[in-house]
């Protein structure tokens, strides 16, 4: 991105670098080498939140850690390596080579929900907020994932390219990888943070809002898209319903407005009236919910024995 | 040399990716930026391999607020020489009161010792 930037910036003030036919296209390249994989920086943490949240929640230890992380590293590695599929439509890169590498990402997400699903079957699932957030996660990224297939196959992506699906699909990946990761993670470490509770039935209507707002709003995009919206455009033709389909998104975002300010509420009510955390409300596995909530500045006074990644799950386990 | 294991194995993934590319494409910018990247790969994974096992005990940097928010006015500066001058105004200021912290950071650590 640096390089697309220095490059811009050169040949906006002396011309010369982005010329001719090729030109765009260039500058696409090095945009999209940089654009594709940060999104996956962007929801990479928000997994390792989930995993750790569906683990607690489902009183197990994780199913497939090891093979969690290594196909975290592969989806990282290939993430490198697909950029082009955004540009099928230009007809100027490789669309073979590009289509198959994006379906390859398949593999190792295959891998990352086969863990999680099966850390929580068989276990004693407790549908907190945390949980609650981390399982929306998962459908909604799911769904992100499924209309990624479609995109990666470059006869749909001709069909559907710079239309609403294509936002729908994005937001689908980034809005459940992100947002509802993130209030996962926030649901679950705020009371190790703070030391105080957030209340649990905010955070629950947080999530039905969030929720039902999430696919009011993006659902109709992949629809509208698929029937022909094209995206960045304030006027279009009223075809195929698509005043209506614009319409549920707009309600849709207001539900998610709407269940921001929720949070916020549960945020305000945590600090008026406080309830204490004490040192691990959730039976937690790591070593932070061993110290105090807050943790003091020097983190521990002491330690349990480590013998693995879980050591406060094994020292539970030992106990029964 | 476990260490650098995951980096050979980045690199190398890269290196046949870019690879089956030179062959598959016939534009030269896509294999060429994607070459790049796996040479990076390769000298971060020869780095982490050959460099010296470290002996000592290394200190952990503090939780510098201050100086990641020099590093953020500095990238907001880069910019902001592209997207305006009101981005250059913002990233000056960021940088004047980054530069400050950083300072009383250091103050704070040298009273400590």
């Amino acid at each position: 991105m640096i390089v697309a930037l220095s490059l811009l910036f050169v040949d906006r003030h002396f011309s010369g670098v982005y010329e001719g036919a090729s030109g765009p296209v260039l500058y696409q390249h090095l945009f999209w080498f940089y654009g594709h994989p940060v999104v996956y920086v962007i929801f990479f943490p928000f997994i390792g939140a989930v995993a750790e949240v569906v683990a607690v929640f489902s009183r197990r230890r994780f199913f497939g850690y090891h093979a969690l992380v290594l196909s975290l590293l592969v989806f990282a590695a290939l993430s490198m390596s697909v950029w082009a599929h955004h540009m099928f439509a230009t007809g100027r890169v490789t669309n073979q080579y590009f289509s198959l590498t994006s379906t390859i990402l398949l593999v190792p997400a295959g891998v990352e929900y086969f863990d999680l699903i099966g850390t929580m079957i068989g276990g004693s699932i407790l549908l907190s907020s945390a949980m609650l957030f981390a399982v929306g996660f998962i459908v909604l990224f799911l769904i992100g994932g499924l209309t990624g297939i479609i995109v990666a196959s470059p006869p749909l992506d001709y069909h559907v390219h710079d239309t609403y699906f294509v936002v729908g699909h994005f937001h689908y990946t980034i809005f459940a990888g992100s947002l509802f990761g993130f209030f996962a993670a926030v649901y679950y470490w705020y009371p190790k943070v703070t030391g105080r509770m957030l209340r649990e039935g905010l955070g629950k209507l947080q999530f039905v809002l969030y929720f039902i707002g999430a696919n009011l709003t993006f659902f109709p995009m992949l629809v509208s898209g698929y029937e022909g919206m094209p995206r960045r455009v304030a006027d279009y033709e009223n075809i195929h319903d698509l005043s209506l389909m614009n319409m549920l998104s707009t309600i849709g975002a207001f539900t998610i407005a709407l269940g921001t300010l929720v949070f916020l509420w549960n945020l305000r009510v945590s600090s008026r009236t406080p309830v204490p955390a004490g040192n691990d409300p959730w039976e937690g596995h790591t070593l932070e919910w061993w110290t105090t909530s807050p943790p003091p500045p020097h983190n521990f006074d002491s330690l349990p024995p480590v013998r693995s990644y879980t050591p406060l799950y094994d020292r539970r386990v030992g106990e029964r | 040399m476990k260490v650098a294991l995951p980096f050979v194995a980045w690199a190398t993934l890269l290196t046949v990716l870019a690879a089956v590319l030179w062959v598959w494409s016939s534009d030269h910018v896509p294999p060429a930026i994607f070459t790049a990247a796996a040479g990076v790969a390769w000298a971060v994974a020869l780095y982490a391999l050959l460099r010296p096992f470290p002996r000592a005990l290394r200190r952990a940097p503090d939780l510098s607020l201050g100086s990641g928010l020099v590093a953020v006015a500095i990238a907001m500066l880069l910019v902001g020489l592209l997207v305006g001058e009101w981005l250059l105004l913002i990233g000056g200021g960021a940088l004047l009161t980054g530069l400050v912290w950083v300072a009383r950071e250091l103050r704070a650590e040298r009273r400590v010792r």
